[in-house]
Formats: C-alpha cells, structure tokens, sequence
C-alpha cells in the first residue's frame, strides 16, 4: 500500500510542477462552454435580429394586403422586417443572399380566393440559412391556413358578394341582405372561437421535463446555459485527463524509469495501482476546478451537495475505469495514438457532449445510452438544472459505478499482464 | 597540403552567455581535426556556425575558398554534417531516410539510389535497410545517423560526438569509417569529449573550453606543451607554505592547501618527492602520477580534468 | 525547389503512414458528417420530421382527427402511453379530457405543447407551429359544419338575433344517428385539399439539398480540415525537438525552403482530405457541390493554406509537441463554434456574426454557402479567397521570422 501511495503522490507531485498540459486540457470544455454562452446568452436566448423577408404583392388584392397586414401586426410584426420590393428586385436580392425568405403573392390571388379556385403563395428561402427561412415557412403556411379556413366558413357570402360585384346593374337589397345574413353566421360562429378563446394553446417549454418525472419536489431554477453545456463538455475534458496520466505509464516504459520503479522492490500490480490511483486523483482535482469556475465563471448552481459528490466520484471513477481498460487492450503508444481519442471523441459524440442527446433523432438517442459519458453527463445536467438529489440520479450513479468497478479492475490487471509479458 | 577550412575569431554570444570567443584555427584537406571538450565548451555552437546554422556575431569562416557570410549554400552542398542527436525520422526505414536526407542535397534518381546503397554498405547497414529506424539497436542508429550526413559524398564531414552512449563495438567501426572517410581525401572535423577517441583519430586537436581554444596541435605538439613530463597530483593534510618549503625546487603546476599538482621529469622522482613530504611531518591521502598525454595537456591548459 | 518537393513530400507520407492521422483526417470527419447530419435532419430536405409526443386524455373522435392533422403535418406521433421504457420525450401535446365534448359543446379547452429544455428550438418552433396550424383546420371545419346546420335550420343549433343557441354537442345529443353522421362529415372535410397553398422553393441556381447533411458536410469538412491543418503544427515542435529540423537547417536548404516545404506538405494532406471528403459529401451524403466544384477546392485549398501557416506558428512559438496539438483543439474549437461550423450563423446576434468575419473559418463557411447553397460561379468566392490568402500570408511571415531551428 505503501509503494502504491507513493507512486501516486510522486505522480500527482510532477503534475503539480508542470501542470501545463493538464491545464489545457481543462480549457476544452471551459472554451466549449463559454463560447456557446457567448454565442446563445446566458439564459440560452438568442437576441435574434427581426428577420428579413422580401414581398411581391402581383396581385394587389384584398387578400394580398389581408396576408400583408397579418405579417405586420402584433408578434409577427417584431419578428418579421418585411419589405415589399417588385419581382425582379426581389429575385436579385434573394440570389445574392439578402434576405432570409421572399413570399411571392401571386397575380389574381384575391379573385381566385373570392372564387373558391386553388391559389398558391410563392416562397423562395434563402439556402444557406437554416433555420429563418423555416420560420418564415412556417408563418406564410400558417397564414395561408387561416385564410383557407376563412374562405371556406365565408364561402357563400362571398361567391354571392362577387356575382353582385360582377353585375352591371346596382344590387338588389335582398341580394345584399342573403349577403348578411351568410356573413351574420359565420361571423357569430367564428367570434365565439375568437374572442370566447374556446380553444386556447399553450407553447411552454417545460418546467421540469417529463423525463425526470421522478425527481422529487423539483427546484425549477433560472435557465442557465452554462449548466446545460458544461456537464457534457466537461466530460471530454476529464477523459482526457486520465487518458494523459495514464499515457505517462507508457511515456514511463520508454523512458525507462518503469523499469527503474520495477526493479526496486515492487510488484507490477502496485505500479499500475499507484498509476491509476494517480489518473483517479489527478481527474478529481480537475474536475473540482470544473465545478469551481462553474460555480464562480459561470454562475452554475451546483444543486445537492451529496449528490453532485457522488456523481463527481462516480464519473471519475467510471472515465478511470474506461480508460484504463481502452489502455489494458491496446498495444503500446501508437496504438494509444490511434485510439485514445477517437474513442473518446465518440463516446462523447454519442453521449451527448457536443449535440445535446434531447436535440438528436431517437435513435441516435437510443444509440447514447451505451456511451458512459450520456450517464455522467445527464446526471451532472439533472443536478445543475433541475436540484436532482440522489435519490433522482440514482440509476445514472448504479451505471457510473458499476462500469467504473467493472472496467478498472480488468483494465488494471490487462495492463499489468502486458506489462509483465514485456509486451507493451 | 591544401588549406580546406579556415576559421578567424569566431565571436557568438547568447544573451549574456558568451559561447564562442574568438577561435581561429584551420583545417587542411584530408585531414582529421578534433574539437576536444567537455558538454558546454562551444564545440556544438562552432560546429553550428560551420554548418551555416548559426550566423557568427564577428569573425569570418571560408570553406574551400567560399566566404560563409555570402556562399552558405553552396558550401553546406559540400558539407555533411553528422549531428549529436540521432536526427532521423523513426517511422521512416533506414533507406528511406537516406533517399529522403541525400534528395535535400540534390541528389536525385539513379545516382541518390547508388549513393544510398554504397553509404549503406560502408555503415554495414544493407540487410536492415528496409526496417524503421526505430527497430534498430543504439548503435545501428548512430551508424545510420552517420550514413545521412555521407550520402552526397560530401567534401567536408563535421561529426558532433558521433559515437555519444554507444558500445565499444559500433564505435571501433565508426572511427574506422572515418578514418577511411580522411583516406579517401576528405576533410573532417570531429568533436568529442572522449580523451581516447581524439588520440587515436585526430591529426590535429584543438582543446576548446569555455568558448576558447586553450591549446592546438598534433598530439606530440600537445605532449610538448606539458613538457613530456609526468605530473603527479598529492592531496592531503598540508599548507600550500609547507609544501613549497618541502619541495622548494619543484615545478609546481599547482599548489593550494591540502593539493598541489607537481612536473616530473620521470616517474620514478616520485619516491623522492614523496619521501620529502613525510620526512616534513606532512600528511599525504593520496597520490595520482599521470604519464604525458592529452588528459595531462587538458589538464593543464584548461586547469581541470576532462569528465563527461 | 528540389528540396521544397523533397521536404513537402516527406512530410505527406509520413502523415499517411501514421494510422492515427488517417483516423483523424479521413473516417472522423465521416463519423461527424453522418452524425451531425442526421441529428439535424437527415436526408430529408424539409423542416426537420421531428417526433411529436401526444398525450390523449380525450375519448371522443376528435382528438383523433386532430392527431391526424398533425401527423399530416410532417411529424412522428408518438404516443404518450406507447413511449418506450427510458425514452424521454422531447416535445408533447397534451389533449385534455373531455376535449371532444368539450369542443362540440363549444365548451373551453385548453392544449398544452410542452418542450423540453434544450430540445430542438428549430423543430419546437415547427411543432407549435404546426399544432396551431392543426387546430385552426379543425375549427374551421366544425364551424363549416355548424354553419351548415344552422343554414338548414336544424333546431339543436341555430343563430337567433346576435347570439348562437345549441352546438354540435346537442345535436348529437338530441338527434339519434347524427353523431355518426357529423364524424363522418368532419373526417371529409378535414381531407379535402386545401385551396390555398404555399409552394417553397429555394433561391439561387443550387440545387436543392438534404438539409442535415447540407450543414453538417460543409461544417465539418472546414472543422477538420482545420484539425489537420492546426495539429501538422506539433509535427515541426517535434522535429524541433529531436534534432532533424536542426539537421535539415545544416542542409542545403534554407529556412525558405524549410517552411515552403512544411507547408506544401501538409497542403498536400488538406487536398487528399478535401478530395474524400468533397467525394464522400456527393456520392455518399447526395449533396450537391454547386455549379463550381473547382471553385469549392480552391476556397477550400486557401483555407488550408491560411491554417497551415497558422500552424507554422503555433510551431515556430511554441516547444511541446503535446502543447501544440492541445492548443490546437481549442484553437479549432473556438474557430469552428464561432466561424459558423457548429450552428448557422443566422441564428446567433449581430455582433457574433461579426466575430465570424474576422475569423478565416467564417470566410470560408460564407464562401462555401455561395458556391453550394447559391450555386454561384468561383468569381462570386474571389473576396473570400483573397481575404484567406491574406491571412495566411500574415501567419506565414510571422511564423516564418520566429521559426528556431534548434529548441
């Protein structure tokens, strides 16, 4: 035990006096972190410009300017900076790119509403933008819905309206009366829907997601966007850590002070005890560092005190164990080279540190649940976000345990096996 | 003989640290000059400027009648230099690397593939050539390490500490490559801080220490400088005053408290010398008697002994 | 310039020789390729088909024609009550109980869309969207239906004087047989086509392309291409290191050559990766490279040049190799987040996007969208292929002056 404490604070000891390369490492996730801050705000809010749409109106009808009108007024109008251009100005300004959409109200839009006939509303999206002109898609479609619905309900008064309109002679009173009397309907029909608010939709995102349910009593706290991104950036950081104090051991054998520690009087098992010891205690101090400039970088609210800890240990065990195993079952330093980090990079990946695991399709999801990092991660997210306690995250610790004592124990003994073959 | 290399008060200063002062000395063709000196006497830094590395601060350097200042690289075609480190790319076979460090010297088809193969041969590399250098055993590195810098037959050879950290074996079979290297004509200067290596190899040594060179010239030259005599070293419990008074005499080549260094014309003075110091009273630890050779000139020029 | 072919050559095959670099420069970027573009959208070239949770509290038929709807609006429905064990889901409609009733008897209701925290805001936008969508259809259907039973005068609904007496509710109620009737009559009229339509089209002479891979494949070819150029940087540590640049220096070739030759080398390397990946972009990803291929390989092969030179700095500056490779991730993690790799930049404030134009990768991502998105000519990428050159050629001459042959 001795000589395993002994490696271990020898190899802390050397970080400590050229902690340089450990403290790159950290600035991966402190970079990824602040940079998406920086770029979606603190509360994950993009202050969004009013997006820009071009407007052909051909048809200079009443519907045209009903569509126009609709997209100037209320909410749309602070999302929408609209700007009515002729078609070939528009067409020019939408090929190079000034615009996010260019809705096109065609010629005789109005007339072919009036008579019931198919009427198509053009919109061009700019291509390299990907998500304004889906709005914008999304609002003409909606719009072009309402209409249609408008239409149908008003039908008839309005067919009668337009034989009135197409007449020569002056109309008769009954005409225009049948005229009221449609509209009359329609509109008492629809007002109770209006303004009796019969049907009201709520669009919330959620207070606390369905998904942990299971938390007792949740905190629902301010939305911070550094505790949303850290956990999942954070854990790159830490794998590769321990995968560079464990690279240390084959830094070791080359340089020959392996050797040097075996032929002194301990066993092989201490050494690689003491090494992983070493990446086990190194990563701790590292991500209590994390934690720290979460909490005072960012603001981060480090939730349940006993659970954040558990979930500390449970995390740096299992990226210990993961890595030392990844160590026991490859070949020597090129090895090491080729598949260290491209396997850190797809755990990762799949486990939700660059694109969060709600955003990805199911069963990129599903695929996630076998990366160990989606159990750190998530966890750490739970408690920073949601004052998960223990008792919440209870299944991500049994994971994050279990893999840590499941793959530390093999890892460690591969490693001393290659060792002690001379192989390695 | 053809004077090939001529150098004059070379100056080359790091900041404050003053790593080069005022050398001069020359090399004619054919011949085996050795820099002798321990780690950090300047002899990396001279070599540096030779091979046009490094640009000299004052004083001049002309390689086969070419000024360095305005024909660097016309004598760097000429010159193959062997560095201290094994400056080799590992992942590359030894063959590669050789196509790769002759290619930088314009060497091209038929006649780089020929070099390879002969400089191959003369480092008895051949039958390993297609393997990574990082497969070869210490010495076969320092052997391929040699090769590069030979490929393009070069006129002018420097060799920094060639034979650093290897067996006794791989070094017999380098200085006999250089040796055969001057045979053919060529000119090499070699640095090394083993006494040995620039006995049996050089022609001419120059013994630089601290940047400067302390004394110049074939080993017998040297020798004379001590004066073909045997130095004996005493150390023990005694005053410098005492000791003169015993030895009144003597050619002293040092004296202090407790140690002084004395020339003898033969060893066998030493019985006297010593009979002298114990009839006084004085109390001797120890004696050394060095025959005359170059550990003695080291010695004596630089005022401490030569270790790695 | 023998020596310059000698060196850039050397250095290309030994980063091929070197399975760790091959992993990095070749099957990463794919690994990325395919996940980015699949979690955004995949192959398909509409709004993204993001899956839709709907909890149904109702037991009446008109929930059901409401799911229908939605599930007519581009949207996996999935139901609360079948989701699988462990799957969260990420955005749902809550249907309260009672709605049929409740809407036939013109009584209130409420829906409910809840998203989850951090779920996609593009396809959460979508899905409120198209619910909103989805009600104002219905609505406008039963009041189509309404509207008729009161024209026929029908006595369990009907307009007297301003106000509305009776609902649908009541009719079914009050006249056997009509509540068949009325579902039949709402399930036509939810079905008919709609009269008025909107039609997308995109601008420009590209073509259209899959959405997810359309970002994801420009995106992460710049954010590897500038790993592979940024991480080359080590490679001169090194050699710094063990003596050979010092022995190339002793050479016949000069620093020029040197750090002409570095750098063509690792060009060489940043073509091979384009060629793949451009290849593997069109063949395998179906996208489309726009009406200039040659165009794109050239920006994109200035790119190179511009964080190549980076790279001849971060070596000239710095000692360790490991430094520079670790200062190299977090270089191109910054460049690619802040460039336009990770997200489009439409959607962050304007002064980050002005953050994006002072930085080479933001160049190159606009250029990309003009040649792909726009599918213009080279000429309309000449600005950006200037600026790129500029900025290495800064890099370049900065490295150039600091690179030490010995450490």
């Amino acid at each position: 035990m001795k000589a395993i404490l002994g490696i271990l604070a020898n190899d802390i000891r050397r970080r400590l006096k050229n902690p340089l390369s450990v403290i790159l490492m950290l600035l991966i996730p402190v970079t990824m972190t602040l940079i998406t801050g920086l770029v979606f705000g603190p509360e994950g809010n993009v202050d969004m410009p009013k997006i820009k749409v071009l407007l052909v109106d051909n048809d200079g009808g009443f519907f045209g300017g009903l569509l126009k009108q609709g997209m100037q007024q209320g909410e749309l109008g602070d999302m929408l900076d609209i700007t009515e251009v002729t078609a070939a100005e528009g067409e020019e300004m939408m090929s190079g790119g000034d615009a996010s959409a260019l809705i096109e109200i065609p010629e005789g839009f109005t007339a072919n509403v009036l008579d019931g006939k198919p009427a198509e509303i053009r919109l061009v999206k700019n291509p390299s933008e990907t998500f304004l002109p889906i709005v914008v898609e999304e609002i003409t479609k909606t719009m072009a819905v309402l209409l249609d619905g408008g239409t149908r309900i008003f039908n008839a008064p309005m067919s009668k309206m337009r034989s009135i309109v197409d007449q020569e002679n002056w109309p008769a009173v009954s005409d225009m009366e049948e005229v009221m009397d449609g509209a009359k309907n329609g509109v008492i029909l629809t007002y109770g829907y209006i303004a009796d608010s019969l049907i009201t939709f709520t669009d919330e995102v959620a207070a606390l997601p369905d998904s942990v349910a299971a938390v007792d009593d949740p905190v629902v706290k301010d939305f911070n966007i550094f505790a949303y991104v850290m956990p999942g950036s954070m854990m790159i950081g830490l794998l590769f850590i321990v995968e560079l104090v464990l690279r240390g051991l084959l830094r070791e054998r080359k340089a020959g002070t392996l050797r040097r520690m075996l032929a002194a009087p301990v066993t092989t098992g201490q050494a690689v005890a003491g090494k992983v010891g070493a990446a086990f205690a190194i990563t701790l101090i590292s991500s209590l560092i994390l934690l720290a400039v979460s909490r005072l970088g960012f603001g981060v609210d480090l939730g349940d005190p006993l659970a954040l800890f558990l979930q500390t240990v449970a995390t740096i065990l299992m990226c210990t164990g993961i890595i030392t195993f990844l160590y026991g079952a490859i070949s020597g330093e090129r090895a090491a080279d080729a598949v260290m980090s491209v396997m850190i990079i797809v755990m990762a990946l799949f486990g939700g540190s660059m694109v969060p695991s709600e955003q990805m399709p199911p069963a990129l999801q599903a695929a996630g649940r076998f990366s160990p990092v989606f159990w750190a991660a998530d966890g750490m997210k739970k408690i920073f976000l949601l004052d998960a306690g223990v008792s919440d995250i209870r299944i991500h610790l049994l994971v994050l345990f279990l893999l840590g004592v499941l793959t530390i124990i093999p890892g460690a003994l591969l490693i001393r096996a290659r060792i002690a073959k001379g192989g390695w | 003989m053809t004077e090939m290399i001529t150098v004059k008060e070379l100056n080359k200063s790091f900041g404050e640290v003053r790593a080069v002062r005022g050398i001069s000395f020359s090399v004619a063709q054919g011949e085996i000059f050795g820099f002798l000196g321990p780690n950090g006497a300047g002899k990396t830094t001279t070599i540096s400027m030779l091979s046009g590395l490094l640009r000299p601060d004052s004083g001049s350097i002309t390689i086969d009648g070419m000024d360095m200042a305005s024909r660097g690289r016309d004598i760097r075609r000429i010159m193959g230099v062997i560095p201290q480190e094994i400056a080799l790319y590992d992942e590359l076979s030894g063959r590669d690397n050789l196509l790769f460090w002759g290619g930088l010297y314009g060497l091209a088809g038929g006649d780089l593939r020929d070099q390879v193969d002969r400089a191959l041969e003369l480092v008895e590399l051949t039958d390993r050539a297609k393997d990574a250098v990082r497969t070869y055993s210490g010495g076969m590195k320092r052997r391929i390490n040699l090769c590069a810098g030979l490929v393009h037959s070069p006129k002018i050879i420097l060799l920094d500490e060639p034979t650093l950290g290897i067996d006794p074996q791989a070094r017999i079979r380098i200085l006999e490559v250089v040796k055969g290297l001057a045979s053919e004509g060529r000119t090499v200067i070699y640095t090394t801080h083993y006494l040995e290596e620039a006995e049996q190899l050089c022609d001419r040594i120059a013994i630089i220490d601290e940047g400067t060179v302390h004394a110049s010239g074939t080993l017998a030259e040297l020798v004379e400088l001590v004066g073909g005599k045997v130095m004996v070293s005493v150390t023990g419990d005694f005053s410098a005053d005492e000791a003169k008074q015993v030895l009144g005499e003597a050619e002293f080549d040092h004296i202090s408290d407790g140690e002084l260094r004395v020339k003898l014309l033969d060893r066998d003075q030493t019985g006297r010398l010593l009979g002298g110091l114990f009839s006084a009273g004085l109390h001797v630890d120890g004696v050394a008697i060095r025959e005359p050779s170059l550990e003695s000139v080291f010695l004596q020029v630089t005022g401490r002994e030569l270790r790695d | 310039m023998h020596a310059i072919w000698r060196i850039a050559s050397c250095d290309f095959r030994l980063t091929m020789r070197e399975k760790s670099a091959v992993l990095w420069i070749f099957l990463m970027p794919l690994a990325f390729m395919t996940f980015f573009g699949l979690s955004f959208g995949g192959s398909s070239g509409q709004t993204p088909k993001a899956t839709l949770t709907v909890e149904n509290n109702d037991d009446g038929y008109l929930s059901g024609d409401l799911i229908s709807l939605l599930a007519g609006e581009n949207y996996y429905i999935q139901m609360s009550d079948t989701l699988p064990e462990g799957r969260d889901p990420v955005r749902t409609l809550i249907i309260p109980e009672r709605f049929t009733d409740d809407v036939l008897g013109r009584e209130k209701v409420e829906l409910a869309l809840v998203r989850d925290r951090g779920s996609n805001r593009n396809a959460g936008e979508a899905a409120s969207a198209a619910v909103i969508r989805s009600i104002a259809r219905l609505i406008s259907g039963l009041i189509e239906i309404e509207n008729g039973l009161v024209n026929e005068g029908s006595g369990s609904i009907a307009v007297r004087g301003d106000s509305l007496y009776g609902s649908l509710l009541l009719v079914t109620r009050e006249q056997p047989g009509m509540a068949a009737v009325l579902e039949e009559r709402i399930d036509t009229m939810l079905v008919r086509p709609a009269n008025i339509t909107v039609v997308s089209e995109r601008a420009g002479k590209g073509v259209e392309i899959p959405r997810g891979f359309q970002s994801s494949v420009p995106g992460s070819l710049v954010m590897f291409v500038l790993m592979t150029m940024l991480f080359s940087g080590s490679v001169l540590t090194a050699e710094r290191k063990d003596g050979v640049l010092r022995r190339i220096g002793m050479s016949p070739a000069g620093k020029g050559d040197v750090v002409a030759g570095k750098l063509i080398g690792r060009i060489f390397v940043a073509a091979a990766q384009i060629i793949f990946l451009l290849a593997v972009g069109k063949f395998l990803f179906r996208i489309s490279l726009g009406s200039s291929p040659g165009g794109l390989f050239f920006l994109m092969l200035t790119f190179a040049f511009a964080m190549g030179s980076l790279s001849i700095l971060f070596g000239a500056f710095l000692s360790d190799p490991d430094q520079v490779t670790t200062i190299g991730v977090i270089t191109s993690l910054a460049m690619s987040a802040l460039g336009g790799c990770w997200w489009p930049l439409e959607v962050v404030s304007a002064p980050m996007r002005m953050v994006a134009y002072c930085l080479p990768t933001g160049w190159t991502i606009n250029g990309i969208h003009r040649l792909i998105s726009f599918g213009m000519g080279t000429s309309a990428v000449l600005p950006h292929i200037a600026v790129l050159f500029l900025f290495g050629l800064v890099f370049l001459v900065l490295g150039a002056r600091r690179l030490k042959w010995d450490v």
